[in-house]
């Protein structure tokens, strides 16, 4: 009985044993698999608060990587003010980026009546580092008026190139 | 005098593999059949020579007695003993190594079908190999980050918000374009 309740004991073990490799090699081969067939792409978003003298009064950075055809999503949340921008980057076989860019701004609180709404599309090829700019608020700044501006700033560079930096 | 048991039946007394009933048949028989007390003294013998010193005692039927020191026979008597769970080892051992094997081919052909779910997005480059320096722990975190259907939060401080004001519709343009827009 002992020797049965071994050989169960041992086939679990067995069996225990072989899924983790499965799961070990499924995670490895998808990865490795998932790597070689795209490019990834890593993207800097820089976002500032710009004065109408040009004058940088805030500003955030923020990180994401991204592969050929999936979008990067960035919600910009402010007291009445939300804006929200799709980024897809589209990768060319000649190493430059298409980039398909949609940005939506609700002014007011949301949910409640009176929001103002605007929204933009853009599709344009842009260079590897080359740096794609985003104005939720509209670009002409009136130097007369105190108002901000908000402007958001988008660098896309392969990832392997990124690491080269870094390293 | 009743019909003889067949050779497998008097193997199966000397083995004790034998129902009870079945064993005070054959008992009673052997004990006035002189052609099958032959027949299970030569079995005997046999055993003997195999050093398979092995005799059933009807009083212990769960036990089997072991009067040789022989080591070689212990194992034997072992083996027998427990042959039928000793059976499950290999086989647990065998079919551990059959799934590990099957399971670990599978992913290549699940490459494959990835293969078609991403080709309406990858393209081929020469550049996309990623460093081997790059930890496994790395890339499955790279690709968890590619798939995350969160989008990037960012809070505008409260200070700065009062003053944003919409100035014109959302504008997109890359720095070549500004540059291009400011000279004109």
């Amino acid at each position: 009985m002992n020797m049965r309740l071994s050989s169960i004991l041992l086939t679990s073990v067995f069996c225990i044993a072989g899924l983790s490799l499965y799961a070990q090699d499924t995670g490895e081969n998808e990865i490795e698999t998932f790597l070689e067939e795209h490019t990834i792409v890593s993207c800097k978003i820089v976002t500032k608060i710009v004065s109408n003298t040009e004058e940088i009064l805030w500003s955030v950075e923020s990180k994401r990587v991204t592969i050929s055809g999936k979008s990067i999503d960035v919600v910009l949340e402010g007291d009445d003010i939300t804006i929200e921008a799709t980024f897809t980057p589209y990768l060319q076989e000649d190493g430059s980026i298409f980039l398909i860019a949609i940005g939506e701004v609700f002014i007011g609180k949301l949910g409640q009546q009176g929001v103002e709404y605007a929204s933009s599309f853009r599709s344009l090829p842009v260079e590897k580092g080359e740096r794609f700019l985003f104005f939720p608020l509209g670009l002409a700044l009136d130097e007369n008026t105190n108002m901000y501006s908000i402007e958001m700033e988008l660098t896309m560079l392969p990832y392997t190139e990124l690491l080269g930096e870094t390293e | 005098m009743s019909i003889c048991p067949n050779e497998s039946d008097l193997s199966a007394w000397i083995d004790g593999e034998l129902s009870e009933r079945e064993r005070s048949t054959i008992e009673s028989h052997i004990a006035h059949c002189e052609s099958c007390s032959k027949i299970i003294q030569e079995f005997e013998q046999l055993r003997h020579t195999l050093h398979l010193d092995i005799y059933y005692h009807p009083d212990e039927p769960d036990e089997i007695s072991i009067t040789s020191s022989d080591n070689t026979s212990r194992w034997k008597v072992f083996f027998k003993k427990y042959s039928q769970s000793l059976v499950g080892i290999p086989a647990a051992i065998g079919f551990g190594f059959i799934l590990a094997s099957a399971l670990a081919l599978m992913p290549n052909q699940r490459a494959e079908s990835n293969q078609f779910t991403y080709s309406n997005t990858s393209q081929s480059y020469t550049e996309t190999s990623l460093p081997q320096s790059l930890s496994l722990a790395m890339r499955s975190e790279l690709i968890n980050e590619i798939y995350s259907k969160e989008p990037i939060r960012i809070t505008i401080p409260s200070s700065h918000s009062v003053n944003l004001k919409s100035h014109g519709n959302p504008h997109f343009t890359t720095d070549t374009e500004l540059l291009r827009d400011i000279v004109r």
